[in-house]
């Protein structure tokens, strides 16, 4: 959504500051990772991981891109804006992925810099749980009326076949309560 | 000159809409005549000043006059005639405007159709429904006001949104929006009626729940149509992102629909009623609620660049309607309970004691616990980070991976009810023939899931999905063509006769399967598209050919071309055997202060099995390079087809019963009246 996001990050004050990441400096994506010997990591002071192989690592960026948010953006992923900002990002998300960090690593990465709004699905903590607790106690109470809603119509219920039913079989009392039903 | 006219007809709809409001009270208390027909004269004059309103404000943008300040702030002298009558809801203040005059509309179609019958009822839905125009009215003539005089008009307008002005989706979208959130205060305001009155009849059930359908099929249409015109303008390739903005039309859609299929068994059973009765004035809150979240800016979301102050008035609206639901449901639902005429006396001797847990009533039971779980989780989901900043200054986002995650299985759980409910009698049923209906449903499938495996779908998620499609299309198919063959055999007529007759006799049901037919297309579109989505970035230069899955691209070039409106960079990709595609990036010469900003025209190869879509992520300064996004989405279509079968099916569903107008016509002959 990347016009959408220019439009709103035009009155958004929130142009984040720069990631910890000098992207100029950092390698592309087909390079080595970078080792504790050439100076720094990609992310400072964590070293990264044995690197994927090279032809899974734009898949597991996505993934990895639809979990972020597009800062400039309205709840629209990094991995889908078209802004420039979320294509900077997605591009570090690969460099990131290329060089060996896990996902949990990235995004503790982004989270620093960029605070915890990054984050498409909050982390269940603190008052964050009330979206997760919140639609299973939603699901319990609507089940539990449909339950006593249930036992309600059963004891009003009792039990006596249609006049037209008698003398018919189960099949041919179905049948006919569908043509009936029909008529209204 | 226009403002004046404009202003005039504005205070006069506010007039018109307070002296009918108080009419409708005094003609619904005291039953006095007199007051009926001042209070439904008022109605119409409401209706006609807001319509005339909105033509005069339609005439101020087609002439220019910019000495109206609407017209200064959205209209320009170069913008084409179908978006110059677009931008009358180009902006905050013109939609409200255009709010006005839907409801007018409205509100005139209802009180023509309800005409002289339920004359216990109607002064009272007068008096709610006018009762909610004078707030609207009172926003146009106030704080909204489109009229304003300009003393000293500029010669040239900034034009509007060049979001506006980039698709066609964008005269037809918004309004079909507009026509479902409006229309929402009708069933709203019946309800209201039966509650005042204090009774509540089967047959007053029937305006409730067609003027719920009414707008429901609109906000059906307006959803998916949102969700088109996203997939044509905004490059990501996809129709729905749990946008803020795009929740809050979904919120009133899920308790409406949850209305339409509670309201059959409140109708049929008497059953349900409270419940129905809050799930339609939940629609209309929550549509409320969505409007203020759309032009309040509360979001900050792509759809808020309508921003003003009319925020805390709406809140403040909304809070007013809130506390009046509860407490005229507190104090008056059980006034209903001693005038509970609701079983219909046709139905008395069926209707009264077949409730048991193999039943159409119990699957729509829990079709509305799954919807109201729906609505309160993307709610929750929405309103959650406003509540986090309020609460705690924190910045949380909640967005499409946790609003997928809960809207997965609840709405798999729907699909699988759709394909249950219509399956079942009302009623009761035998534990051996509910298996009966539902093995061969369970049967289609299972096939429907092998084909999806052999052909090399084989997600569990598309085959759990695809499964459910089949289950529910065959569920609805048999219960269309069942009591046809029915009839056929009971009557020895042929296939057409008998299809005409039982498809003509009870549209009402077979509406509402022809909806769901509508519903399972999307389903099926989005497992299909969704799951099986393939997404790449290529970088090419001039001449450049490269693969993206089977397709062969080449890269043939860019330019510019120039409109009045607009310069647009046009990249051509040629690809083998499906000829050339030519996404576009458009800048927009007018358009106020979004001039200028970049708006994607992405290029789509549409066909019923898959879609092929290029969207533009950068073109060189030089147009010698281009980075594109291609993306290939398997039976994107279906989506779409949702649209224009729901409406169908809503249409006859719609269409007055039969049977009246055949007995006022001619008294049904005694052997077909014995019959049932």
């Amino acid at each position: 959504m990347s016009m959408l996001s220019l439009l709103v990050g035009a009155s958004l004050a929130q142009t984040p500051a720069e990631p910890t990441v000098a992207s100029a400096t950092a390698p592309p994506a087909t390079a080595p990772p970078a080792t504790a010997a050439s100076g720094e990591f990609l992310i400072r002071g964590l070293p990264p991981g044995p690197p994927p192989p090279p032809e899974t690592v734009e898949q597991t960026a996505r993934e990895i891109g639809l979990q972020l948010r597009c800062l400039q953006c309205q709840n629209e992923s990094i991995a889908d804006s078209n802004s420039n900002m979320a294509k900077d990002s997605i591009a570090l998300v690969r460099r990131l992925v290329a060089a060996g960090y896990s996902e949990d690593q990235i995004k503790d990465h982004f989270v620093e810099s960029y605070g915890e709004g990054i984050l498409l699905l909050p982390s269940p903590t603190g008052l964050n749980l009330v979206v997760y607790v919140g639609p299973a106690i939603g699901a319990g109470l609507a089940l539990g009326l449909v339950l006593s809603t249930v036992v309600q119509w059963r004891k009003e219920e009792d039990d006596v076949p249609l006049p037209s039913d008698v003398g018919l079989a189960p099949k041919d009392r179905y049948e006919q309560r569908l043509l009936a039903e029909l008529e209204d | 000159m226009i403002s004046m006219l404009g202003r005039g007809l504005v205070l006069a709809a506010l007039f018109f809409a307070a002296t009918g409001c108080f009419a409708g009270f005094w003609a619904g208390s005291r039953r006095n005549q007199r007051a009926w027909e001042w209070a439904r004269n008022s109605a119409y004059g409401f209706s006609a000043s807001m319509i005339l309103a909105n033509l005069a404000m339609v005439y101020a943008l087609l002439v220019r006059d910019f000495s109206v300040s609407y017209v200064a702030e959205v209209g320009s002298t170069t913008t084409p005639l179908w978006l110059t009558i677009v931008s009358l809801w180009a902006s905050l203040n013109g939609s409200i405007l255009f709010w006005g005059g839907i409801l007018g509309v409205y509100t005139a179609l209802t009180v023509y159709s309800l005409g002289d019958r339920y004359r216990e009822y109607t002064p009272w839905a007068l008096h709610v429904l006018m009762g909610i125009s004078i707030f609207f009215a009172f926003l146009v003539a106030s704080i909204a006001n489109p009229f304003a005089p300009i003393a000293n008009p500029p010669l040239e307008g900034p034009g509007p949104n060049p979001l506006l002005q980039n698709h066609w989706l964008m005269a037809v979208h918004p309004p079909m929006l507009y026509l479902g959130y409006v229309g929402m205060s009708v069933p709203f305001s019946l309800i209201c009626a039966a509650l005042l009155a204090g009774r509540l009849e089967a047959g007053w059930m029937v305006p409730v729940r067609r003027w719920m359908l009414v707008p429901w099929m609109f906000l059906s249409i307006g959803i998916v149509l949102g969700g088109w015109w996203s997939y044509a303008v905004l490059g990501w390739g996809g129709a729905w992102a749990w946008d803020p903005v795009e929740n809050a039309s979904f919120h009133p859609w899920l308790t409406g629909t949850a209305f339409i299929h509670s309201a059959m068994v409140l109708q049929r059973k008497g059953k349900l009623r409270d419940w129905t009765l809050v799930l339609g004035m939940s629609t209309f809150l929550l549509t409320l609620l969505g409007t203020f979240m759309t032009r309040s800016g509360v979001f900050n979301s792509v759809h808020s660049f309508t921003q003003s102050d009319i925020g805390p008035v709406f809140l403040a609206f909304i809070a007013i309607v809130f506390v009046y639901s509860i407490v005229l449901l507190a104090l008056r639902s059980h006034v209903l309970d001693e005038e509970a005429r609701l079983t219909d006396a046709r139905l008395g001797h069926r209707g009264s004691s077949l409730a048991s847990v193999l039943s159409r009533d119990t699957a729509i039971l829990l079709q509305n616990a799954a919807f109201g779980a729906f609505t309160f989780m993307v709610l929750l989901g929405t309103v959650y980070p406003l509540l986090a900043e309020a609460l705690q200054d924190r910045r949380i986002s909640v967005g499409e991976p946790y609003f997928d995650r809960f809207a997965l299985p609840l709405g798999l759980m729907l699909v699988f009810l759709m394909g249950i409910g219509p399956s079942l009698p009302w009623g009761r049923s035998a534990p051996e023939t509910a298996m009966k209906r539902l093995v061969p449903s369970l049967a289609v499938g299972t096939l429907f899931a092998v084909v999806a495996l052999v052909t090399g779908y084989n997600k569990p998620m598309t085959v759990l999905a695809l499964f459910l499609v089949g289950f529910a299309l065959w569920g609805n198919l048999f219960e269309f063509i069942e009591p046809v063959t029915q009839r056929m055999r009971a009557r020895k007529e042929g296939p057409g006769v008998a299809a005409i007759k039982v498809w003509g006799k009870a549209r009402r049901r077979f509406g509402g399967h022809i909806a769901h037919y509508g519903v399972l297309c999307a389903v099926f579109g989005l497992a299909m598209s969704k799951g099986y989505r393939h997404e790449q970035e290529l970088n090419l230069n001039t001449g450049e050919v490269a693969q993206f899955l089977d397709y062969e691209i080449t890269f043939a070039g860019a330019r510019d071309d120039s409109e009045t409106h607009r310069i647009s960079s046009v990249a051509r990709f040629e690809v083998a055997g499906l000829g050339a595609f030519e996404p576009k990036v458009n800048t927009y010469t007018s358009g106020g202060r979004m001039a200028g900003q970049p708006i994607f025209t992405p290029a789509v190869h549409s066909t019923p099995t898959y879609d092929l879509y290029f969207s533009i992520l950068q073109i060189s300064q030089d147009k010698t390079n281009v980075i594109v996004r291609l993306i290939y989405e398997p039976y994107q279509v279906w989506v779409w087809f949702a649209a224009p079968i729901i409406a169908l099916g809503t249409l006859i569903a719609l269409l007055p019963p039969r049977s009246s107008r055949a007995s006022s016509v001619k008294p049904a002959p005694v052997g077909e009246g014995s019959r049932s």
